[in-house]
């Protein structure tokens, strides 16, 4: 199958066994993405630090 | 300090204060898991299935401590309980009818806990004893081909109108589409879907493709369906809905490629085998070293197997060191970067000079000047090896349960698939004979008489 969104573009892969399950099959949203992609929603959402605090540890290289 | 953790109690100093090995020894507390609780308590578990792949779905969820009720065909049992190693290893009786028919020790390991339970259920006459089963218990896992438990008033389509949060497991070989009718078997599963043409030495290294001699395919689409089965569970948390998994064991082996499709899908390479190297580290391997660490021995397991080594040095700086210690500097002046070792032939080159350094040593003298220079390296170790480490035997992993029925067995499942502190799977017995528990389920269970019980094991339908 194809996932459909990766940061690769169309990549072939195996889907997982479970993927055959009725009400809520297991399934492949992205395979990877690059270094950090998520960081600022995962920092600020989850962790609740401001854009500048991020922008400041990415400078530190901290994260 | 900000983000400092205080100690609540002087016990919580004391455990902070620990060394962290000394922590996970106390916790963990090998050979004192039955007097912890387990997670998976109060999960009741129906399993119709024989072989490994899917009693070993069900039988890690025993070993998490669900009450798993496994359903036999009447004075015969699961095929497995007939197949044993080279047809020597059996524990007696079968049935109580049958005490000169043991269960061999292939039958081991998928069957720790469970409750042994014995029914024709493809009679009409048994199909509401099923049922009532089904309405007490959280879900099933059948290892029938598609459609046979559906003729039989027994898929899923039926049982969810009884009960509507079971969840439902068919286990078998290819699922719906064009192969449907075919059934499984490990190998046919290591065979069909690519697992076994990635396994064993390359054709130039005289190699073919390659049976793993374990049934590795049973073994991970079993534990493969026991997280989908938690994964329903949790779901049902939230919905109170149950649910159906299709699972194709076939697909465990594409799965178990790594890289392979998704190289074909971008590139068109075919992945090739690689034996006991690899193809994406060096050096990164096992090589074949000159002496026998136990020349003397009569089995040949140990005389001539015991010669073995993995080394894994694929760190430019670990390589280096590798180098210095087998004397070779224009090996390393000629592969300095890992980019460079991993092309085919300079593998060829490389193991072949670290096998002709080894040609005069033994397995244990390599490993050991190996491991001196800082370098990973491990004998490849036989099972009479495993069982006599100290690692496992001091975290538990290889151990001796006094079984209620059989006495003592030697075990390494169970007990070598993670460890939870809090929780830890265990081993209550190995198995009982079929139909053991017939009446504990029959008659405490579903409150069937005695007299109804007596009548359906004298026509063989229990």
């Amino acid at each position: 199958m194809y996932p459909c969104e990766t940061d690769y573009g169309t990549v072939l892969y195996a889907t997982s066994n479970n993927a055959f399950q009725v009400r809520a099959p297991h399934r492949v949203k992205w395979l990877g993405r690059r270094l950090g992609k998520d960081n600022y929603e995962i920092y600020r959402r989850w962790i609740g630090l401001s854009p500048s605090k991020v922008d400041e540890l990415k400078g530190k290289g901290a994260i | 300090m900000a983000g400092e953790i205080r100690p609540k109690s002087k016990e919580e100093l004391e455990e902070m204060k620990a060394p962290y090995e000394e922590y996970c020894r106390k916790a963990f507390d090998p050979g004192n898991e039955c007097s912890k609780p387990v997670s998976l308590n109060g999960i009741r578990w129906l399993s119709c299935t024989m072989y490994i792949f899917t009693p070993h779905s069900a039988g890690n969820l025993a070993e998490l401590g669900a009450e798993v009720i496994k359903i036999e065909i009447p004075r015969m049992g699961d095929a497995m309980r007939h197949t044993s190693p080279f047809n020597e290893a059996y524990l007696y009786p079968l049935h109580d009818t049958r005490p000169m028919t043991g269960t061999g020790f292939g039958f081991m390991n998928a069957n720790f806990n469970k409750y042994y339970l014995s029914m024709d259920y493809h009679i009409p006459e048994m199909r509401d004893v099923f049922y009532n089963l089904v309405r007490q218990s959280d879900g099933l896992t059948e290892l029938y081909r598609p459609g046979t438990f559906d003729r039989w008033k027994m898929s899923y389509r039926t049982l969810q109108e009884i009960n509507p949060r079971f969840i439902y497991v068919w286990g078998g070989g290819f699922g719906y589409g064009p192969k449907v009718f075919g059934g499984s078997y490990d190998i046919l599963a290591q065979a069909h879907a690519g697992f076994a043409s990635i396994t064993g030495m390359h054709d130039f290294m005289g190699g073919h493709c390659t049976k793993s001699s374990n049934w590795v395919m049973d073994w991970g689409s079993g534990t493969l369906i026991a997280y989908g089965v938690l994964a329903a569970l949790h779901w049902r948390r939230k919905t109170g809905l149950g649910t159906m998994i299709e699972f194709s064991q076939v697909q465990t082996s594409t799965r178990f490629t790594e890289y392979a499709v998704p190289l074909y899908g971008r590139f068109g390479i075919v992945r090739q085998r690689w034996g006991n190297w690899d193809t994406q580290l060096c050096v990164h391997g096992m090589i074949l070293c000159g002496k026998s660490d136990f020349p003397d021995a009569e089995n040949p397991q140990d005389k001539h197997d015991a010669r073995y080594v993995m080394v894994s040095a694929f760190q430019d700086a670990d390589f280096k060191e590798l180098c210095s210690v087998i004397r070779s500097k224009e090996l390393y002046e000629k592969y300095r970067v890992c980019k460079d070792r991993v092309e085919a032939m300079a593998q060829v080159d490389i193991y072949t000079a670290l096998e002709k350094w080894a040609a005069d040593k033994s397995r244990s003298a390599v490993a050991k000047v190996l491991t001196d220079a800082g370098i990973l390296a491990s004998p490849v170790m036989n099972d009479r090896e495993v069982y006599e480490s100290e690692h496992y035997r001091q975290r538990g992993t290889v151990r001796w349960l006094d079984d209620p029925l059989f006495g003592d067995v030697l075990l390494q499942a169970g007990y070598s698939a993670g460890m939870l502190s809090k929780t830890p799977r265990r081993v209550n017995w190995i198995w009982r004979p079929v139909g053991a528990d017939n009446l504990t389920i029959y008659r405490d269970l579903l409150g069937y008489p005695t007299s109804k019980i007596e009548e359906w094991y004298a026509k063989a339908w229990i």
